[in-house]
């Protein structure tokens, strides 16, 4: 059960397919409050029940000529919510860290994802479903505060 | 980046795959089930195909990633019936029957899909011998007063043959695992 490179290349080419960013579906499936120089696309989180821990990710597009920072993330109905980070740790162990603000250059997106930057929604007070939505309060350096609508499914 | 990097990972994963990883013949375990259903492993699983997977409910981004790419797997093998899925907890002190039965649901799990877990030094004997590791990462308390810990922990998915062998492991996250095991098992039970 050995491998080809051409195998590996394969493999690499699908992962990096799977890995880009779906336009198409994005602005759909959020909800943007606020003004339009940052722009949240792609949001997600992912079902959990309650009293347990979860997590929601979205991509942040700053259109302004400034760099701007997220700050922290808020879900009224979970015990707390944090900015994490996953990452290889030593000896091939995976784990995360709190990350304490994601800077969005001007003119770039940065992508929240599964196995990167992530928010934590700790202890949700109910169940979150697929075709359930959460309310997320966003604080950027920038300017107060941004509300997006985040649709519940399971990737 | 990190295709090179799980590329070669998976490299070094093929090498050793043709041999027996690991035999559990002479183990066992005696755990539980979501359901409090007294499992003995590897015994209860003798004649059948096992994909195994290693996470901890606190855990709420890699360890979706490990348990959505077994139910990727079951999926495409088309749940046949002599190939049992065991997502076992490294964190039993947290992870009782009731959070992994919770867990379970909020997956949508159902036949031939069990999560164990079973008392401290059961489950951290298990993971030894399959050379599972885990190390307390860091605490944060909550804005309710909660104090909470994170674990660092290894990333696998592994599969033991209908002997009690493990014959296959891979790192459990990655994105192309799935087809790699389900590719697998193709090969060996042509
Ligand atoms: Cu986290």
């Amino acid at each position: 059960m050995k491998y080809s490179l051409n195998q590996y290349l394969f493999l690499a080419l699908i992962t990096a397919l799977a890995c880009s960013p779906d336009k198409q579906n994005s602005e759909r499936n959020t909800v943007n409050i606020g003004n339009a120089s940052i722009e949240i696309s792609d949001a997600w989180a992912r079902p959990a029940n309650a009293g347990m821990m979860t997590a929601a990710y979205f991509s942040i597009t700053n259109n302004e000529s400034y760099a701007d920072t997220l700050l922290s993330v808020r879900y009224t109905n979970a015990a707390d919510t944090q900015i994490h980070e996953s990452f290889e740790a030593e000896d091939g162990m995976m784990g995360m860290r709190p990350v304490k603000s994601v800077a969005i250059p001007s003119g770039e997106r940065v992508k929240l994802k599964p196995g990167g930057i992530h928010i934590m929604i700790i202890r949700p007070e109910m169940n979150l479903s697929e075709g359930d939505t959460i309310d997320l309060e966003l604080a950027f350096s920038s300017e107060e505060v941004r509300l997006i609508r985040v649709p519940v499914r399971s990737n | 980046m990190r295709i090179f990097i799980a590329l070669t990972l998976l490299l070094g994963a093929a090498c050793q795959r043709t041999q027996v990883i690991d035999d559990l013949n002479d183990a066992s375990f005696e755990l539980v089930n979501q359901d409090s259903v007294s499992v003995t492993f590897p015994d209860d699983f003798k004649g059948k195909y096992v994909v195994m997977g290693f996470v901890y409910t606190n855990c709420p981004d890699i360890c979706p990633l490990i348990t959505q790419n077994m139910i990727k797997i079951k999926e495409e093998l088309g749940s046949p019936d002599d190939v049992h899925f065991l997502g076992f907890t490294f964190d039993p002190e947290r992870d009782t029957p009731a959070k992994l039965s919770e867990y379970k649901s909020a997956f949508r799990l159902d036949e031939n899909f069990d999560f164990i877990t079973g008392d401290t030094t059961t489950v951290s004997a298990l993971m030894d011998s399959l050379r599972v590791r885990t190390q307390v990462s860091f605490t944060t308390t909550t804005e309710a007063g909660d104090e909470l810990y994170f674990l660092n922990h290894s990333d696998k998915i592994m599969v033991m043959d209908p002997k009690s062998r493990v014959i296959i492991e891979y790192g459990g996250s990655q994105p192309m695992v799935p087809n790699l095991i389900v590719e697998d098992f193709q090969k060996i039970r042509r």
